[in-house]
């Protein structure tokens, strides 16, 4: 039954698939660009690293948001056809509801493992195209794991709210973006009218998802390649 | 626009919109006098400028009174506390915090600050909570703060040692600053983590040290101190061959952007194609002159910190004094280092500071399994297969 609806899915998501593999396989490599291997005796590549770190901040947010959109359509793509179909097949089959979601689940992760690869490869590759010197290190594989959390983490989420209702998906979403607001004009609402007020309820907020042990600090942490 | 640039401007006007004289018809050039007569008739269909200028400043002394009534505070409303030798001052009702928080940050700075008087000047430290807005503004008596009901105690802290070390600043040699940039903030950072104020000093000098693309930097970095010496820019006699290869020089300048003339294109060419070291060196004074110190300020902004430090008492003040002393001879006067003591021990914090990349990696990955579980528990848990 797994591999079948293994089969489904790949069938479904492969050719999204591979521009996700292909874009995780070149990022690494497009962000070391121009660098390459020294030849003997030239210590140019120092300076081309220097030039990398400053450099760095543009492709940084390019790594954690390619993983969410890997994660994402992975999610959406492992419910679509069920949506699709009003669910009929689904209940046609002669197992229980969670272990179903579970099967499903388990397919499309091991979906978004193949753009993870693709991205060690790349970052492998992208490590091996330079030089480095001794005081440098690349982290490929790190990079790497975090990219494939971070898809993860992403999967995870979407495919609880396409699980879900439109009405589920739509409070939760709903909910999430009126916190946001809430929490920001609370902060300054409160502390204009009640004295003595001095809590920062959206910086909190933020704080709590993005920093440890938040949902989202997993997107938030080091995303470098190349660090001492 | 002030009686001046009126004239001018008329007198513009009527240089460009003058009715052509033809060449056989010419007259005798005016005189000054005729200009001024005929700029000041054109004036009087200008309105009065004195009394424009003395209405906006009714209307700003307007505008600011108004100001204070919507925020509660005015300048006659705040009130003026000592702490040690800092004027401290603030709406009455913040006092008490405001000299709790200068107390705390000039427990940083008091033992090396021997001459206060000198070094603080008349400048008065201000503090503000407030979210309707401020009166506190920085000026060239006050050094303010301004912040919101919910900035946190760590961050509160943060701007008032910023705010004694923007004043010392303003009494820093200028060569001091233009080596180092700022005075350095001094004492164990508030919180746990760093800030966009308060960085990891240490740890940021260790990144830069290892990248820095110069033989001096990399030769520091592997343990010369004589090389670090001259990365810092403390030693006058060091030559460019001292701190690049001429390969990392022409590497530098690959990287520079267009040339912006046509002789500073002409020495590239000489420079990258025909080996021409003296143009080399020529591009690279010309496109970015700091690069004759080869590690940045920031690292160099962390020796004059460690410099203080370890200085101790009067450090500030031995760093200040003397008008006809080098860099060098500041930073020993202040640490009670010889410079390539200084540097060395310098270098071994630094070092000591790596930061570890991957240490809270296995952490993070258990906290995001963690989260990953349970959304994955909540998607199996949600259905849409509930009929009727």
């Amino acid at each position: 039954m797994f591999q079948q609806i293994l089969f489904t899915q790949w069938k479904s998501f492969r050719l999204g698939l591979i521009p996700f593999a292909v874009a995780a396989f070149g990022l690494p490599l497009l962000a070391v660009q121009g660098l390459g291997p020294v030849p003997e005796g030239y210590e140019g590549a120092r300076v081309g690293l220097q030039f990398l770190f400053d450099s760095w901040q543009f492709w940084l947010p390019w790594f954690p948001a390619l993983a969410v959109t890997v994660g994402a359509t992975a999610a959406l793509n492992a419910w679509s056809w069920d949506h699709k179909t009003d669910h009929i097949y689904a209940l046609s089959l002669p197992i229980s509801r969670p272990r179903y979601a579970a099967w499903k689940m388990g397919a499309g992760a091991l979906l978004v493992v193949v753009p993870a690869l693709g991205l060690w490869l790349g970052a492998l590759a992208a490590s091996a195209s330079i030089d480095v010197p001794a005081s440098v290190n690349t982290y490929p594989t790190a990079l790497a794991v975090r990219f494939f959390l971070a898809s993860l983490l992403a999967y995870s989420v979407f495919f609880a709210l396409a699980a879900g209702t439109i009405r589920t998906t739509v409070i939760v979403l709903s909910s999430f973006a009126g916190l946001i607001i809430l929490t920001a004009v609370m902060t300054d609402y409160a502390s204009a009218v009640v004295p003595g007020f001095a809590f920062d309820f959206s910086g909190w907020f933020v704080e709590s998802l993005v920093e440890w042990p938040g949902p989202f600090e997993v997107l938030s942490g080091n995303w470098s390649l190349i660090d001492v | 626009m002030s009686r001046v640039a009126a004239r001018v401007a008329v007198a513009l006007a009527m240089a460009a919109g003058g009715t052509p004289v033809s060449a056989g018809a010419q007259q005798a050039p005016p005189t000054e006098a005729d200009l001024v007569r005929r700029i000041d008739s054109l004036l009087a269909a200008v309105p009065d400028t004195r009394e424009y200028e003395r209405r906006e400043a009714l209307a700003k002394a307007a505008r600011r009174e108004e100001w204070e009534r919507r925020v509660g505070v005015s300048d006659a409303t705040l009130d003026t506390v000592r702490v040690g030798p800092l004027t401290v001052i603030a709406p009455p009702d913040q006092l008490d915090e405001a000299a709790d928080l200068y107390r705390r940050a000039w427990s940083r700075y008091a033992a090396s600050v021997t001459d206060s008087s000198v070094l603080l000047g008349d400048i008065a430290f201000g503090f503000q909570i407030s979210s309707r807005g401020f009166v506190m503004r920085n000026t060239d008596t006050w050094q303010a703060i301004r912040v919101r009901p919910w900035t946190t105690d760590v961050e509160r802290q943060v701007l008032a040692v910023g705010a004694i070390a923007a004043v010392l600043g303003r009494r820093m040699p200028e060569d001091l600053g233009s080596w180092a940039g700022a005075v350095p903030l001094l004492g164990d950072r508030p919180g746990k983590r760093p800030t966009f104020r308060w960085p990891a000093v240490y740890e940021r000098a260790y990144r830069y040290l290892a990248i820095q693309p110069a033989r001096s930097a990399s030769l520091c970095f592997d343990g010369d101190v004589d090389r670090c010496v001259m990365a810092l820019g403390l030693d006058e006699d060091a030559s460019w061959e001292d701190l690049y290869t001429m390969e990392e020089i022409r590497a530098l300048v690959t990287h520079f952007g267009p040339a912006r003339s046509q002789g500073e294109q002409q020495e590239r060419w000489s420079c990258l194609t025909e080996g021409d070291d003296a143009a080399c060196i020529t591009v690279v004074l010309d496109v970015d002159p700091s690069a004759s110190i080869p590690l940045p300020r920031r690292v160099r902004s962390s020796l004059l910190r460690y410099a203080l430090e370890a200085g101790g008492e009067g450090a500030f003040s031995r760093l200040f004094s003397g008008d006809d002393t080098t860099i060098s001879e500041r930073l020993e006067d202040a640490s009670g280092m010889g410079v390539h003591e200084l540097v060395e021990a310098w270098r071994s914090r630094v070092i000591a500071s790596r930061p570890d990349v991957i240490a809270g990696m296995p952490l993070s990955v258990a906290v995001a399994l963690a989260w990953i579980g349970l959304m994955s528990f909540l998607g199996l848990r949600s259905t849409r297969w509930r009929i009727g």
